[in-house]
């Protein structure tokens, strides 16, 4: 990916992300533009991870972005807009899943192929991807945060506007889950 | 079963869930990013945006005013390599067709092909246009489920009206409104495009695909569509008897009345899309993302695969050129920088229609010209006209109207067919 990092320092340059966030509160596009463009590689990457389809993930992020530019004027706090729009991001992937559910018991088309189910339309799925599509979206989110970002404990309750013992009860819940959904394997 | 799992487990196999992302480039994500409806007055209204608004008038006009001083004094360009008109584009407002031949500095007075947009400005909500073969009918569709912002108003009440899918009648001037389907206030659909010969719409309305007579309003099932369809995921055969159709990562060619359904390409996981037929219906060009992608070719029996441009994930929208021996395409060619890149149809000459320029970002698919010697594109806010002898694009219109900074994904210009006996200038 070697054009978007120069992109961004080139729309960042001179202006703080937390400036950025006001500008584009205010109405400015391009301000707005630019937050995707600081913000996009690792949003991409939280989605795909957590979803396990890149088309998914693609639809999921712009309609995640395209949410934050309407309801921006609505977060009181520039500061807090990471957390804000994780929050956003995590409701989509949510609606996602849930989608994605439902097509599994929607009728089709003369030939079409049944929809691929929840564990087998990750290509060379392991066990513990199987596994990991069986838990929830929260705590999906909060092990992708942790292991794909390594983002501190820290900095992940804040992100989530929890506080630290909660952020590290719910990380200890969720790979208890992903050992759990392990062990339950066929 | 009882197995011990790691951090480092963890990690690994999030890793591999995200490797994709790794291969995408932003822009190639972003083009999927349509108009915004955040042109409510409430949220760009106050002083500064009118501070700011009439700075920006007063620079134009002093701009203007410097063109027209600037053109009274230069002569004429010779007009011996001019683009043909009839080219259409949603300015924001209404839909247009220019004369892209007139000289620069100068204005053209565009035509009025549907006036005053969904409610007029500023919704410029207005995507997929597209020309029947004979030049007389064009389809586009209108509205957006992302719009709402202040459906109370008059304008939104007019936009929700004025959904759906269109089709003008150039001939009668008679507009037809198709909303099949529809149960919300909004009835959107994508990737609408009408047949070669006029008589059919095809679309996707998630979940399906699907082709509704426009003479009957008779609609036909073409199976399942992806959740939120690319741009472009439809594309008609020279012959309007099939449809190439995208399903995440497949390529199908299926039959005008769902009969017969072939998957010609699966690339297993990554994205595939923007299939275009080349004008003889023989081959299919297509992009596909991710590592190992790039723009393809294959006949629409599946056999005859061709990677032609191996640029990656960044490659998108291949439009054929007329004659069908060269494609356009957006994105990173063998050289420097990202935008336009026109070839050989199989692949080799490929050249940048502006070298070392990096303007992929914001970009709409080129679009030939009826006589293959010139592109048309939208590009971030503006309409462009290229020829292919390696000068400068022409900027045909500034679309001022047409979302501010946040248009990523321009609907594309839709250059009217020549018309029986019309020379291709």
């Amino acid at each position: 990916m070697p054009a978007a990092p120069e992109m961004r320092n080139a729309t960042v340059v001179g202006r703080s992300f937390e400036h950025l966030v006001i500008s584009a509160r205010k109405g400015d596009r391009d301000a707005f533009a630019s937050v995707v463009e600081e913000r996009f590689d690792r949003v991409f990457r939280t989605a795909t991870a957590m979803l396990g389809n890149e088309a998914d993930a693609r639809d999921i992020v712009q309609e995640a972005f395209l949410k934050a530019w309407q309801q921006l004027p609505k977060l009181r706090d520039p500061a807090r807009f990471d957390g804000w729009f994780n929050q956003l991001l995590r409701n989509r992937c949510r609606d996602a899943l849930r989608e994605r559910r439902r097509s599994r018991e929607a009728p089709f088309g003369f030939d079409d192929p049944p929809a691929p189910d929840l564990i087998g339309d990750v290509a060379g799925a392991t066990d513990l991807e199987a596994a990991f599509e069986r838990l929830s979206v929260d705590q999906r989110q909060i092990l992708v945060m942790h292991h794909l970002h390594d983002m501190p404990i820290r900095d992940l309750a804040r992100q989530l506007g929890i506080p630290l013992g909660t952020a590290k009860w719910r990380l200890h819940r969720a790979r208890r889950a992903l050992i759990g959904a392990m062990e339950d394997l066929p | 079963m009882n197995r011990q799992i790691s951090n480092d487990d963890i990690k690994r196999m999030l890793r591999h869930r995200a490797r994709h992302a790794d291969d995408v480039a932003l822009a190639e994500v972003l083009r999927l990013l349509a108009v915004t409806p955040q042109e409510e007055a409430g949220r760009l209204g106050g002083l500064p945006a009118i501070r700011a608004l009439v700075l920006v008038m007063l620079l134009a006009a002093a701009l203007i005013g410097g063109a027209l001083l600037l053109g009274y004094w230069l002569p004429d360009p010779p007009d011996s390599t001019l683009p043909p008109d009839g080219l259409a584009y949603s300015n924001g407002c209404a839909v247009v067709s220019t004369d892209a031949r007139a000289p620069s500095g100068e204005t053209a007075v565009p035509e009025t092909l549907v006036p005053r947009l969904v409610g007029g400005c500023p919704w410029p909500i207005v995507y997929d246009l597209s020309w029947s073969a004979d030049g007389r009918f064009l389809s586009y569709s209108s509205g957006s489920g992302f719009f709402c912002g202040g459906c109370g108003s008059e304008s939104a009440q007019q936009a929700i009206r004025d959904s759906g899918m269109w089709v003008l009648d150039t001939e009668t001037g008679q507009r037809s409104q198709f909303q099949p389907g529809c149960t919300t206030p909004i009835c959107s659909y994508d990737s609408v495009v009408i047949s070669p010969d006029g008589g059919r719409l095809a679309y996707a309305s998630a979940p399906f695909y699907w082709v509704i007579d426009i003479a009957t309003g008779v609609t036909v099932n073409l199976g399942t569509a992806p959740r939120v369809p690319a741009s472009a995921a439809i594309a008609w055969s020279p012959d309007s008897t099939r449809l190439a159709l995208i399903d995440n990562s497949k390529l199908s060619v299926v039959s005008v009345d769902g009969s017969t359904r072939t998957t010609v390409f699966d690339s297993g996981t990554s994205a595939v899309r923007d299939p275009a037929w080349s004008p003889t219906g023989q081959r299919i060009a297509f992009a596909v993302s991710g590592s190992g992608g790039g723009i393809r070719t294959v006949r629409a029996d599946g056999s005859g695969l061709v990677t032609i441009d191996p640029a990656g994930g960044s490659a998108a929208h291949p439009t054929w050129s007329p004659d069908g021996r060269r494609i356009a395409y957006v994105g990173r060619g063998p050289g420097a920088g990202s935008g336009i890149w026109v070839m050989s149809a199989d692949g080799s000459e490929a050249r940048a229609l502006e070298p070392d320029c990096s303007c992929a970002i914001s970009m709409s698919a080129p679009v030939w010209a009826p006589g293959g010697d010139y592109l048309a594109f939208v590009r971030r806010h503006s309409l462009y006209v290229a020829a292919l002898d390696g000068s400068a694009p022409r900027l045909i219109e500034s679309l001022q109207t047409f979302g501010g900074g946040f248009v990523w994904t321009p609907p594309a210009p839709a250059w009217r067919p020549a018309l029986p006996g019309e020379a291709a200038e």
